[in-house]
């Protein structure tokens, strides 16, 4: 059976190479996107396979939030869960996103322990 | 040079105590690298050679320009540490990404602390500047504070700019 | 725009995570925790802090209470960290043991590693022990001479803990040769810990505010990096109890950079190669 997949959208590739750690030590496979328009494509073809999409917010193009209003409204990818990961800790871009959606939240900097472990959580919590 | 705020235009709320600790808490988070903050003066800070910078603007009612600069090598042992790759495996992406996306993260640990005291500020897509000996200059009364930090390894120089 | 850090539920909150796990937030750690309680209120149904704190206190939902602490804490995720605890233990702690098992003085040694995150800290001991044993060639004592118990709030990070994998990143924090190669398979970016060293851990979900009694009393505390979470006075309620689980003569590790000054009633303060341990008086 293939393996399952995390799709991670963010542009910067070194913080995607950190993903690959965290995402590699759960069995997982990593799908790359850097940004939401390159993620609908990825999503459109990979859909079945993955179980989160773990979301940056603040991206050239297609913003993290434009992104999650979209595929939250389709309903081949609405129950896919999200989390973001972001430098934005103020209290109301967290209380928006949850709000549009998200499942969990992870600030930057972050351990790639701690993201295995919110990724456990989230998966876990579906 | 004071570790406080040297000017502070506007009553920005940004001091440089809590600079250097969100930042060797990043540094140390990212890539487990513990670093020191020396203290320096202005004839030191213009002898400081950097090869590569990542620098970040936060705009809005106030507006901060945040530049890390360093040498190449102390940015590829930053970026093997944060990537768990070795230094001959990076790229150049993988260096001028690094860089960047660590301004990145400076700069949103500021504006959350800059958000707390009712200063609300926009990120704006972090760059990376790159060549030998490259200096970032400012005009009188903008640089808010200057800080070197190093380890046995790695010097970073952060300039902290009120625009 | 007012700040919420002095707000009556920021208040209940705070009251809260230090009456159920004893974590003492100050005002430096205010911002931390109204951005990550915000995300709990935001999911939830309520509609207010109050109702979000009146439903926890009630409540036994272990992922709300896991997902609170966990959003508080900072886990240590480095391996051999602060290299002086080891050099004690390898220099001073471990010859002494190895001398009393001999002499059938002692039927065991016992450490115990509380708050031990994604397991850095007790595999570093267990790892530690058994170098020591290979390369002074001590065949008649073993590893399972040295029983060690490690403990943690989390039961998603003790689960980590337990599975014993490590990525390329965190494998290279404080884990340097011969320990990388001895004790590690690396398969790509993964790295597993060979089932002799995963196998003389223990570890057991547990919290610090409860009665330690139930561990029994050990050689070895290693408490590092767990006192700064707390209040002074609980800081100084975990000091007895750490006393009283300690063996006479048994030595606590706090963490480098963490203070204890008024530990002359209990401790004696010892200095090794610019380490600092602490021995329960007798």
């Amino acid at each position: 059976m293939d393996k399952k997949k995390i799709l991670c959208v963010d542009d910067s590739t070194i913080i995607r190479k950190i993903m690959r750690a965290s995402i590699e030590i759960l069995n997982y496979s990593l799908l790359e996107a850097s940004g939401g328009t390159e993620a609908l494509d990825v999503l459109a073809k990979e859909r079945e396979s993955i179980v989160l999409i773990l979301l940056d917010l603040n991206m050239p193009g297609m913003s993290g939030f434009e992104f999650l209003k979209t595929i939250k409204k389709d309903n081949l990818y609405k129950d896919i869960p999200v989390m973001m990961v972001t430098t934005e800790g103020e209290k109301e871009n967290i209380v928006k996103a949850v709000q549009a959606g998200v499942a969990n939240y992870l600030l930057k900097p972050f351990t790639s322990e701690e993201l295995t472990k919110k990724i456990i959580q989230c998966i876990s919590r579906r | 040079m004071s570790d406080d705020v040297m000017n502070n235009p506007g009553n920005l709320a940004l001091s440089g105590f809590f600079f250097s600790n969100a930042f060797k808490d990043i540094i140390r988070t990212m890539t487990g690298l513990e670093l020191m903050e020396e203290k320096m003066s202005m004839e030191d800070m213009k002898a400081f050679k950097a090869q590569i910078s990542g620098v970040i603007i936060l705009s809005g009612e106030k507006s901060i320009m945040i530049s890390l600069s360093m040498s190449f090598i102390a940015a590829t042992t930053l970026i093997s540490f944060m990537i768990g790759a070795q230094c001959s495996e990076l790229s150049d992406e993988d260096l001028n990404d690094g860089v960047s996306e660590i301004a990145n993260v400076v700069g949103g640990k500021i504006k959350t602390k800059m958000s707390l005291s009712g200063i609300h500020l926009n990120i704006l897509t972090p760059f990376t500047i790159k060549g030998n000996d490259h200096y970032i200059t400012q005009r009188d009364k903008v640089l808010l504070f200057i800080k070197k930090f190093h380890n046995n390894d790695i010097e970073i120089l952060a300039k902290v700019f009120a625009l | 725009m007012g700040n919420d850090r002095n707000s009556k539920e920021f208040t209940m909150m705070q009251r809260f995570i230090e009456d159920r796990c004893g974590i003492s937030l100050g005002d430096e750690k205010a911002y931390l925790l109204e951005s990550k309680l915000a995300r709990i209120l935001a999911e939830s149904s309520f509609g207010s802090f109050e109702e979000l704190y009146a439903q926890i206190c009630t409540w036994k939902n272990p992922d709300m209470i896991d997902d609170i602490i966990d959003s508080i804490t900072i886990n240590e995720t480095f391996w051999f960290r602060d290299k002086t605890p080891w050099l004690i233990l390898e220099e001073l702690l471990l010859p002494m043991y190895i001398m009393e098992l001999r002499d059938g003085k002692r039927g065991r040694a016992r450490i115990w590693s509380a708050a031990c995150s994604y397991g850095q800290e007790p595999y570093s001991i267990a790892m530690c022990i058994d170098h020591y044993l290979e390369s002074y060639g001590i065949r008649d004592i073993k590893l399972d001479r040295f029983e060690i118990y490690a403990t943690d709030i989390s039961h998603t990070v003790l689960q980590m803990a337990k599975n014993g994998r490590y990525d390329n990143i965190s494998i290279q924090r404080g884990l340097e040769e011969p320990y990388r190669s001895t004790y590690f398979r690396n398969e790509g970016r993964i790295w597993t810990l060979n089932e002799k060293i995963r196998n003389a851990v223990r570890f057991q979900q547990f919290n610090l505010l409860n009665e330690f009694f139930s561990f029994g009393i050990f050689d070895i505390i290693f408490f590092r990096n767990v006192l700064i979470y707390f209040s002074d006075k609980l800081k100084k309620e975990m000091m007895v109890k750490i006393k009283a689980s300690l063996c006479p003569g048994g030595v606590l590790f706090i963490g480098n950079s963490e203070l204890f000054t008024d530990y002359s009633t209990n401790y004696i303060a010892d200095q090794h190669k610019n380490g600092t341990y602490f021995r329960s008086k007798g």
